[in-house]
């Protein structure tokens, strides 16, 4: 015959009387034992009830997941961002794997969502904190920033652009070095014009148009 | 002088001086063209709010410290009507300041470089790099204000 009285909380069903210092959820000492056998048989008729529940909406979900993943996938496959769009939207992210999230943002990326993109690495990063890959997408897709404000002026271009307004046209289709206003070199490949200049403080590159 | 706010706020840290090609009186092609750092590399770059992030010229992306390449997958922009593959990096940009009051702006912005080695200007975008600011063109003194 069980001890009621070692029912002090379903947890430590085990433990000594006292032992435990959770309050009893239940009083139990007035039940006979028939009475208290038949309580903890509809606990456990209940318990197993819960957890067939609990079972059925995970595989549940877990087939919603996969469903709504491969139609963000076809929408991605034949280019409808509208139908992908409205996807991202019904997505429920939180049950979303990293791999998953992986292959959504590369989807985005692929049809020219950035901003879809963006917003699946966001929540990605969110669910997925520690997911080296999610949070590179998160970096690389987030939205530019200004590093620092009020730095000041450290070289004043306008000498340049001013060459480039008059003497642009000549030198049409190749590149050119300008400092304060002079020319100090040309040619059609940048990298051999960079390396023709050793001092390259304050020196611009750039086509002529 | 930089531009305010009716209530005397800032809307603008620093403003740059532009340029449209020369020689060419077809509007069609008239185009915003600012100085700007891109890695460290002094270069200019021309303002396309049509455009999404900053496109990088394939040969500046050559020379300059772009550091690992960012893979989310084939990425495919329209540039000037075209579709061009290429791959994303996160960049340092610096517009510069002429202003007697301005301020140069540093920005981290999302660049897009090329696949193809086809010789292409740099553009600034809106998306991921323009939209991080505010700006502002006056045509007529050929200013550009940013802040």
């Amino acid at each position: 015959m069980p001890n009621p009285q070692k029912i002090e909380c379903n947890e430590h069903l085990d433990q000594p009387a006292g032992r435990c210092r959770r309050r009893p959820l239940v009083d139990v000492s007035y039940l006979t034992s028939r009475d208290f056998a038949l309580r903890v048989f509809m606990q456990a008729k209940q318990y197993q009830a819960d957890r067939r529940k609990s079972q059925l909406w995970l595989a549940y979900s877990a087939k919603r997941k996969q469903v709504a993943l491969a139609s963000l996938e076809e929408a991605a496959r034949s280019r409808d961002s509208q139908e992908f769009l409205v996807g991202v939207r019904q997505m429920n992210w939180e049950q979303v794997e990293a791999k998953d999230f992986s292959r959504a943002i590369k989807s985005a990326m692929r049809i020219g969502l950035p901003l879809a993109a963006r917003h699946i690495s966001s929540f990605g990063a969110q669910y997925h904190p520690h997911n080296p890959e999610i949070r590179d997408y998160a970096r690389l897709l987030a939205p530019a920033s200004a590093k620092v404000i009020n730095r000041p002026a450290t070289s004043d271009q306008s000498p340049n652009i001013a060459w480039l307004k008059i003497h642009g046209a000549e030198y049409k289709g190749l590149w050119v070095a300008l400092k304060d206003g002079r020319l100090l070199g040309a040619d059609h490949a940048l990298k051999s014009l960079v390396e023709k200049i050793a001092d390259r403080t304050g020196v611009m590159f750039t086509p002529a148009y | 002088m930089l531009l305010q706010f009716t209530d005397q706020t800032q809307f603008a840290s620093g403003a740059a001086s532009f340029y449209n090609p020369p020689g060419s009186d077809d509007l069609s092609k008239a185009r915003i063209t600012v100085a700007v750092e891109i890695g460290g590399l002094i270069t200019t770059a021309i303002v396309d709010t049509g455009q999404l992030y900053m496109v990088l010229s394939p040969e500046l992306a050559d020379v300059i410290p772009l550091g690992r390449v960012e893979d989310v997958g084939p990425t495919e922009l329209p540039i000037e009507g075209e579709l061009v593959s290429g791959r994303l990096h996160r960049v340092d940009l610096t517009l510069f300041n002429a202003d007697a009051d301005g301020d140069d702006l540093p920005l981290e912005v999302l660049a897009f470089v090329p696949d193809s080695k086809e010789p292409r200007p740099s553009f600034l975008g809106l998306t991921s790099c323009l939209d991080a600011i505010r700006f502002a063109v006056d045509a007529n003194s050929e200013r550009f204000y940013f802040g």
